[in-house]
């Protein structure tokens, strides 16, 4: 697909990105251990932008990136990243 | 036990007034039939599609939207009912002294590593299912289901005290109500534009897709009220899905939550 989807997918599509952080932010500001292990921070957002990248199916949602076409479902990133925001506000 | 005659006079009072309901409803229903167009959902079918792409979808907010208002207060219903069988367990004395559940020291080192990744995983899955209701196969129920069982994960590993998502009764039941309330004010939000540049007021109207092309509001820079803005611009059924979402997500783990302190209490 050309940039005019991209930037039409970028203009348009805030919407999922916005709800999704709010889900993250409203479940993840309950969030409140000391137990587990720092190092499963990386892996959840790798494991996370890999599972954004096979969820993405809908023709319309996708953005081009270097020359290739990747369909990325920005709900579910928008999601860990609003949970991550969360709990780097708890840890401080 | 003697019934005195207040009472007396007071079930007879309830069998007029039920007898006046059922006659209206039934009459309503009567008139209502007449108003039915033979093949009205055989042109829908033809129609939904210009709404969003995922046609059940807009069958189940849009078609038949109050169909599934009632769903989502049937699982209210079924949280106040396992609340008032289950829910024993969380005012006992004997819930807050003990700490670790047996379940709990089973869990090995691998699975209190991994579970609440998974968990956080799982609730991110969760929620693209509950946003991406109106595109691909999901919604609101499936969606919120997927969050509580990330939720009951990380509950069933970890045990209800060292749980990392810190849910706490009052957030379930406030989130709860907060998805029942965002699914029935974009009905009266429907209602009141609809009625307002209609004449006519019809609860849950989508006045994001304006079907019938009467809410004109060009002044405010917007195309319609409640529009979504993603390339397909389905109207009210992604909010509706975000309720819904909220409502069994809540509604679920608050039934996790009293089961597991019923089985604690034992």
């Amino acid at each position: 697909m050309s940039s005019e989807v991209a930037a039409l997918g970028l203009a348009n599509q805030w919407g999922p990105i916005l709800f999704g952080l709010v889900y993250g932010l409203i479940i993840g500001y309950k969030f409140d251990f000391e137990e587990i292990n720092k190092a499963v921070y990386p892996i959840v957002i790798i494991c996370g932008i890999l599972i954004a990248i096979a969820l993405g199916t809908y023709p319309d949602y996708q953005w081009t990136l270097f020359g290739h076409v990747i369909r990325f479902s920005e709900a579910f990133f928008s999601t860990i990243i609003g949970m991550f925001i969360m709990v780097i506000i708890r840890r401080q | 036990m003697k019934t005195s005659e207040f009472e007396e006079g007071r079930n007879i009072l309830m069998g007029i007034s039920l007898l006046l309901i059922s006659f209206l409803i039934m009459r309503t229903m009567y008139l209502f039939s007449d108003s039915i167009i033979p093949g009205m959902s055989h042109l829908y079918n033809l129609y939904s599609g210009n709404i969003a792409p995922n046609i059940i979808t807009v069958i189940l907010f849009d078609f038949r939207g109050y169909d599934t208002l009632g769903e989502t207060f049937i699982l209210i219903t079924a949280v106040i009912t396992t609340t008032m069988v289950f829910g024993w367990g969380s005012i006992k004395e004997a819930y807050k002294k003990k700490e670790s559940l047996q379940m709990t020291q089973k869990s090995t080192l691998i699975q209190r590593l991994t579970a609440f990744p998974m968990s956080m995983l799982l609730v991110a899955f969760g929620v693209t299912i509950v946003l991406g209701g109106h595109i691909t196969p999901g919604g609101g129920f499936p969606g919120g289901s997927v969050i509580a069982t990330g939720y009951f994960l990380s509950v069933v590993i970890y045990g209800l005290k060292k749980t990392p998502f810190r849910f706490t009764h009052k957030f379930l039941v406030n989130l709860s109500t907060i998805g029942a309330l965002i699914f029935l004010l974009t009905g009266v939000v429907g209602l009141v534009f609809s009625a307002y540049y209609y004449g006519t007021g019809y609860y849950l109207y989508n006045t994001g897709v304006d079907p019938y092309q009467i809410i004109n509001i060009g002044a405010f820079g917007w195309d319609n009220i409640l529009d979504y803005p993603d390339p397909t611009h389905p109207g009210v059924l992604p909010y509706l899905n975000i309720g819904v979402g909220f409502n069994v997500l809540a509604g679920l783990s608050l039934i996790a939550m009293f089961l597991m302190e019923a089985k604690k209490d034992e």
